[in-house]
């Protein structure tokens, strides 16, 4: 039998050691980060990407949105844009959007290239593109925290109501409500479109969608640059997809860059 | 067997009968026939206001369709030498009317549509197709020829100029269009117009941008253009024409014309219009006597710039510029940075040329070009490049060229700036990349991507929340509230004055305590406090035993003694106020035995 006190002490042992077995990849992301960034400065934007991408391998894709992931991917998407390539450098940004989507860099970089592509803004003009980009500002995570926290106040504008009552506790519950109703529009947009695995069309003159993979198959539509897509399976050099218009066919891979990561 | 035939005979009561049906059926038939008739007397007729115009001056057809609440008009007829302009209305009017003893109700639609005489002549007018009773139906107007001739009188009082205008230019070139107005200085003009109907219609001419035609007078008269807009007319000194003297306005801008082919100007006219009829008063409307001065319709033809001769470094400009130059430093050290401004000026198209890439010249392969910041206002053009020296060699920063084409000799010629001399020191091993960035061919006009982002020290965590529980918070949340209300309301409604006073007790003991030091306002303001508490008036606790009343009421121990302090301080208050002997007890001490008597007993 062990002793408690020796419990005690492989307990704390344990406690003290798991943030260093956390820290481990980081620490390797970092070292991998400098070496990129060196890469870049040179001028060897292939060694930069790869050693970028190496260092996004070793986070948790799984695990939500983060900064870290954001940054490294913005500057897979500069290395992009410098390598030459200036849709991959978009896939890229797009990507980093996904955790970091009010960031001034990523944006700024995205509308540059997008300019000197002359492609159109990303997010359109008027009120309802203004509206949606302001939907879309937020993670998922944010947003759910967003919608928690309206419900958090709904909560005690209702509990005072509850207990003190009168007309002033009312307003201040219908303002509750209308806050929490207002707060929890960006969970409301990924309920109604979740977050899930897409890939962006980088052939600079789009991309045919045939109904089989191979080369002579029947053309089904065109896919514009830039045109996101959900990649559904793959096989070879080929990757099965379905448009926004809910059409599936197959694009081939090489003319796609995932931005689910 | 015989059948039973009733013999009907004048007198017999059956004989009234039927002659009563004939007479009641001849009446209605009577009241009905008007009624049948106005069903079908829907009808169409279009007027026009005159028969005789003047060139310029708009005249209206009127067209009424009774009895059809559907009826429309579809499309206009189209006339040379007339405009008609868009269908106005209709109006709807209904009124009642008595037709054969009975009351019907009619209604009429009403049209007008505006017809501009733009030319000298007699037009017939086809007839106009109105959609009616559910069919369409041709209806002629009458009269059916309009005849306008020139208005005389206004050519004689009035003025209307687009002077100097050219008759041919070349795509790109830009040219002053002047427009002149004007009426005899006698004339008492209340009213003025104009009609361009070549304005902003016609294919590929288009105002240059810019800060506009500034006045020199700086007294400006908005003149309406189309019955659409204002132009600023700037108004300018009188001037002696045909032996009389007449007010002038003029607007000047400058127009491009982008596409080659013909610019065909219609008939231009300026309406104005004196008062006539006397005095004016609060019950008369003015009347106007109107002048119709017109410019005929004329053309401008646009020539394509020819492609011989043409170089390969010509970007589009057309015209007569002037270039300046200036530098931000003539003594900058190798690998700094330094700006270059270049500007041209002159009678061309400015806003569409495209502008030198230095990138792309030998003579500046002494420099770094980072990029440059494009802008132009009015008829200048001015570009500000970024300049980097490579080292000490260089001494100057080189012509930069333009070619242009000259409208004038129909040739192309290069424009250049003046060198600039610098002195450029330091030098060495530069590495401008790491400094300003890999160079781009193309960067976009002075933009460039942003910097890398840092990733040591990055959050490396997620943010993930889940919100699946979300709308069970919802449904939790709206239970719970209803729950909590149900419960705090069963003894009694939390927002009633007695609720609200038994809550406020203890501030309005302490509020009371802090204004008087006095025994006697002391108890009283208790008295008061136990009163709110209990929900009774504070008369109902003079020389009351508060540990009573707590016992009554079930109070714990803590309660009662809590009820036992508070009275033994009461006590205290008392003997002090009337006894004068005792000593009063202390606000803080009265607090906390207040606030122990209402945390611990409860009505």
């Amino acid at each position: 039998m062990v002793s408690f006190s020796k419990q005690v002490l492989v307990l704390l042992l344990g406690c003290w050691l798991l943030p260093l077995a956390f820290s481990a990849p980081v620490q390797d992301q970092e070292r991998l980060s400098q070496e990129a960034e060196e890469a870049y400065r040179r001028g060897e934007y292939e060694q930069a990407t790869t050693l970028w991408q190496d260092a996004l391998a070793l986070s948790n894709a799984e695990a939500g949105t983060s900064a870290l992931r954001g940054h490294l991917l913005y500057n897979l998407g500069n290395a992009a844009e410098r390598a030459g390539e200036p849709l991959r450098a978009l896939a890229w940004y797009q990507a980093a959007l996904r955790h970091l989507p009010r960031d001034g860099h990523i944006r700024h970089n995205r509308d540059f290239v997008r300019g000197a592509q002359g492609l159109p803004p990303a997010d359109g003009d008027g009120l309802g593109a203004t509206l949606r980009a302001g939907l879309r500002a937020f993670t998922p995570a944010e947003s759910a925290w967003l919608a928690y926290g309206g419900l958090a106040l709904l909560a005690l504008a209702l509990g005072y109501e509850a207990l003190r009552g009168g007309r002033t506790a009312r307003r201040l519950a219908w303002l509750a409500a209308g806050l929490a109703v207002l707060l929890a529009l960006p969970r409301v947009r990924w309920m109604l479109a979740p977050p899930g695995p897409a890939a962006m069309v980088i052939a600079e003159h789009g991309s045919s969608l045939y109904s089989e993979p191979r080369g002579d198959a029947q053309s089904l539509v065109k896919l514009e640059a830039t045109e996101l897509v959900e990649p559904l399976d793959h096989w070879n050099d080929w990757t099965r997809v379905r448009t926004r218009s809910g059409q599936e066919g197959w694009v081939s891979s090489v003319r796609l860059q995932d931005i689910w990561y | 067997m015989h059948a039973c035939i009733p013999q009907t005979h004048p007198g017999s009561v059956a004989g009234l009968t039927r002659r009563f049906r004939l007479a009641w059926s001849l009446l209605l038939a009577c009241l009905l026939l008007p009624l049948a008739h106005a069903q079908d007397s829907v009808t169409a007729k279009a007027n026009l206001s005159t028969g005789l115009a003047r060139l310029g001056e708009t005249v209206q057809i009127q067209v009424t369709v009774e009895n059809d609440n559907r009826a429309e008009i579809r499309g206009v007829p189209q006339v040379p030498g007339l405009r008609f302009g868009a269908v106005m209305g209709p109006s709807i009017s209904s009124f009642m009317e008595s037709t054969g003893g009975r009351m019907v109700t009619r209604s009429m639609l009403r049209w007008a549509i505006p017809v501009e005489a733009t030319e000298v002549g007699e037009f017939t007018l086809p007839e106009l197709t109105v959609w009616v009773g559910g069919q369409e139906r041709n209806v002629k107007i009458t009269p059916s020829t309009l005849k306008v001739v020139k208005d005389v009188q206004a050519d004689e009082l009035g003025l209307l100029e687009l002077p100097n205008l050219p008759t041919t230019v070349y795509e790109g070139q830009p040219f002053e269009l002047r427009l002149r107005v004007g009426w005899v200085r006698r004339l008492n003009v209340r009213k003025a117009s104009l009609t361009l109907p070549w304005w902003n219609s016609l294919p590929g001419m288009m105002q240059v941008k810019g800060p506009g035609f500034q006045p020199q007078t700086g007294q400006v008269q908005p003149l309406m253009v189309n019955g659409d807009f204002d132009l600023p007319f700037e108004v300018r000194p009188d001037e002696d024409l045909r032996g009389e003297p007449f007010r002038v306005f003029e607007f000047r801008t400058t127009v491009i014309a982008t596409r080659s082919g013909r610019l065909d100007f219609a008939t231009s006219t300026f309406m104005f219009a004196e008062e006539v009829g006397g005095q004016r008063s609060r019950f008369t409307q003015p009347s106007y006597r109107e002048y119709y001065a017109t410019v005929p319709a004329f053309s401008i033809d646009v020539l394509r710039v020819p492609e011989k001769g043409r170089p390969l470094e010509w970007g589009g400009a057309v015209g007569e510029l002037t270039a300046e130059r200036k530098v931000s430093s003539r003594d900058v050290s190798a690998g700094e940075s330094m700006q270059l401004e270049v500007t041209w000026t002159g009678m061309a198209n400015v806003e569409f040329f495209d502008t030198p890439d230095l990138k792309k010249l030998d003579s500046f392969s002494g420099f770094r070009v980072l990029g440059h910041e494009d802008s132009n206002i009015g008829m200048e053009r001015r570009v500000v490049y970024d300049l980097v020296p490579l080292s000490d060699e260089v001494t100057q920063v080189p012509p930069v060229p333009l070619w242009i084409f000259d409208p004038a000799t129909a040739a192309f010629k290069k424009i250049e700036t003046e060198p600039v001399p610098i002195r450029v020191t330091g030098g060495g091993d530069l590495n401008l990349d790491a400094a300003f960035g890999p160079e781009q061919e193309n960067n976009g006009g002075g933009r460039d991507l942003m910097d890398l982002l840092p990733v040591a020290g990055v959050q490396a965590g997620s943010q993930a929340a889940s919100g699946k529980w979300y709308f069970a918070g919802w449904a939790g949340l709206l239970l719970g509230w209803l729950v909590l209300r149900k419960a705090v309301r069963r003894h009694g409604d939390p927002d009633s004055v007695l609720a609200r006073a038994r809550r406020r007790a203890l501030r309005d003991l302490d509020r009371a305590l802090a204004g008087s030091g006095e025994p006697l306002p002391m108890a009283h303001a208790v008295q008061r406090f136990l009163a709110q508490r209990s929900g009774e008036p504070a008369a109902a606790w003079v020389g009351r035993d508060p540990v009573v009343w707590a016992q009554q009421h079930g109070a714990s121990e803590a309660g009662c003694k809590a009820a036992e302090r508070l009275n033994a301080l009461l006590g205290q208050l008392d003997a002090a106020a009337f006894a004068r002997s005792a000593q009063t007890p202390a606000r803080g001490e009265l607090l906390a035995a207040a606030k122990d008597f209402a945390r611990e007993v409860h009505a």
